[in-house]
């Protein structure tokens, strides 16, 4: 994989990007592998136990609170509870998927067989896909239901006379899912940074929290509150699918429309991401990554 | 089959590999030896490119390490020093996953997977975790997934660090067995007589530089001058000490027992044959008359200083 490509064009390593995403990749094995460690019976760790548990506890919870408010809550809260949970559930399914082959000293097992980093890259991130979706799904079912209650006008049913366009419940979740694939794709790009399992988590659930969270938050204060709001576009455009587009504060950044150019941006992104993925996995497989990789013994002579 | 050409690597100032040319056969088991340090695992690294060369190549079967890896790579097993598995699938599931990466069709897999566990002995291991087994079985597990696409040359870098003598002896089977079946083998270890033993060509390197290549047996006679032979006797051999002083060929005596002698005997075979003529001839009730080869070991340390770059 190395070598060679050192010498391909941006356009050939991209195309070789989208290429990897087939299932002709043979990295794809990957997901199967995944999916065997997580259901091979008798092999249930303590880790992933606590994980499923957690998963429920949320999701009894939102259960819960769309069962107390359901006549209340307004579709754009509901969606950006999703998009706040995925950016929480994504960082940590996807933080170790490179990581942790670093850790264990795996990673050269994969880099020496005949695969190319994008075809590595691309099943990194699709192996999270599993849990992306079990987890997206057990929210969505309440979500959807909610919304589709809201958008059809039951009044009778919910007491509650506001009316959205399906449209606008589409486009929100098409939000949510672009806004999920960029944070799953800066996770891997995270992972593949990063030496230890727990240094790629601290770093993917950080980096999320300060560019969503803090930095915010500090514009805010400072009175910038429009560049506040462009920092928390994935949150602020969910106001697309019901109106205007609203910054936290409620202050209106944006006209309608902007949905049209907020998915291909993120998704945009998504693929700049796994571009540098792959470009990593590159300097790793040539050995150029991190110190100077002292090979056995040197060190010891140093 | 393998041709190493002026392969070199720098690392900025520091020279880690120098230039190396070398070339093997398909069946040659090749140890390469040096001290830590010496150079030996970044030039297995770069064979399998996982290491960008400074200067060189290395040739697989026509196809360039710089230019062509991803055929390189078809073609190559390579087991690091230090390796980790996954320890949360079954042994069976592990190959599978790794014959997948190797492009071999879902309708083969199951019968390269048994192939290569009875090679490996791991069969009835088949459906355990990988987590469950022993070291010694996990580097046979690693050895079984460097053969599961039938490469034509594998690099094993210290395959036995680690293990207990039984394993070794296991693995050292094995690894003769692939060369019998047609498989080019290198192999860096520092347990030289083990290598010894199987090995048909090694080559020794110091501060990145190849100091000696071929036989064991080819290069301790081209290096060692002079050969050790041991006499024994029915009785004491103080007489026959002093009796040897004075004769030809001989640099230096030593008596290794009341019974026993080693001689440093600077003669060829025929001045050999004369001397246990001669001994025999003046009435020496000779037992043993043996010499005793320079041993890898010796050849190591007689080929290399010691100095680390």
């Amino acid at each position: 994989m190395s070598m060679e490509t050192t010498r391909m064009t941006t356009s050939d390593k991209l195309k070789e990007l989208f290429a990897a995403l087939s299932t002709t990749n043979p990295m794809m094995a990957e997901v199967k592998r995944v999916n065997r460690k997580l259901f091979n019976v008798g092999n249930w760790k303590a880790g992933m136990t606590a994980g499923v548990i957690l998963v429920g506890i949320i999701y009894l919870f939102f259960l819960g609170m769309i069962a107390r408010f359901y006549d209340a809550i307004e579709a754009k809260w509901m969606l950006f509870a999703l998009m706040a949970i995925m950016f929480i559930v994504i960082p940590v399914n996807l933080n170790g998927v490179i990581s942790t082959e670093h850790e264990k000293r795996s990673f050269e097992m994969l880099l020496v067989a005949p695969l190319t980093p994008s075809q590595i890259a691309a099943a990194k991130l699709l192996r999270g896909a599993g849990a992306f979706l079990l987890t997206v799904g057990l929210l969505l079912v309440p979500a959807i239901w909610l919304l589709i209650v809201q958008a059809i006008k039951v009044t009778s049913m919910t007491g509650y006379n506001q009316v959205h366009p399906v449209f606008g419940l589409i486009s929100g979740l098409c939000v949510v899912v672009s806004a999920s694939v960029l944070s799953a794709s800066v996770s891997v790009y995270i992972s593949s940074r990063t030496r230890t399992i727990a240094a790629s988590m601290a770093s993917a659930l950080g980096l999320h929290f300060v560019a969503l969270v803090l930095v915010p938050v500090i514009l805010g204060i400072s009175g910038m509150k429009q560049v506040a709001s462009i920092v928390t576009f994935p949150f602020t455009t969910l106001g697309i699918a019901f109106g205007d587009v609203t910054d936290l504060s409620g202050t209106v950044v944006g006209p309608y429309s902007v949905w049209l150019v907020s998915i291909p941006f993120w998704l945009g992104l998504a693929v700049v991401f796994m571009y540098m993925t792959a470009e990593q996995i590159r300097r790793s497989a040539r050995g150029e990554t991190g110190r100077r990789r002292l090979t056995k013994g040197e060190g010891e002579n140093a | 089959m393998l041709e190493v050409k002026g392969l070199g690597k720098d690392y900025g100032g520091f020279t880690a590999v120098k230039t190396l040319d070398f070339n093997l056969e398909p069946g040659e088991i090749f140890g390469f030896i040096g001290s830590n340090g010496a150079g030996k695992t970044t030039t297995i690294k770069m064979i399998a490119s996982l290491l960008e060369p400074t200067r060189g190549t290395a040739v697989l079967d026509g196809f360039d390490v710089r230019t062509q890896s991803i055929e390189v790579r078809r073609r190559l097993g390579y087991m690091p020093d230090f390796f980790g598995l996954y320890e949360d699938i079954k042994v069976w599931e592990y190959l599978d996953f790794f014959a997948s990466l190797y492009s071999v069709s879902a309708r083969e897999r199951p019968g390269v997977i048994d192939t290569v566990l009875e090679l490996t002995d791991l069969s009835v291991k088949k459906d355990s975790f990988v987590s469950e087994l022993s070291r010694g079985m996990q580097q046979r597990l690693c050895l079984a997934k460097c053969l599961v696409h039938d490469p034509q040359l594998l690099l094993l870098d210290e395959p036995a660090s680690g293990l207990d003598p039984r394993a070794r002896s296991e693995l050292k089977g094995l690894i003769a067995e692939l060369g019998a079946m047609g498989k080019t083998v290198i192999v860096s270890s520092h347990i030289l007589p083990e290598l010894a033993d199987f090995c048909t060509s090694v080559g020794i390197i110091e501060q990145g530089e190849l100091k000696a290549m071929g036989p064991v047996a080819e290069i301790s006679q081209a290096i060692v001058e002079e050969h050790v032979i041991e006499i024994r006797l029915l009785e004491s051999v103080d007489e026959l000490a002093e009796f040897l002083k004075e004769k030809p060929h001989i640099k230096g005596l030593e008596k290794t027992g009341p019974k026993t002698l080693q001689i440093e005997f600077e003669g060829g075979e025929a001045q050999q044959a004369e001397l246990l003529k001669y001994l025999i001839d003046t009435g020496y009730p000779v037992i043993e008359f043996i010499e005793r080869t320079a041993n890898l070991e010796d050849v190591f340390l007689k080929v290399t200083t010691g100095a680390v770059q």
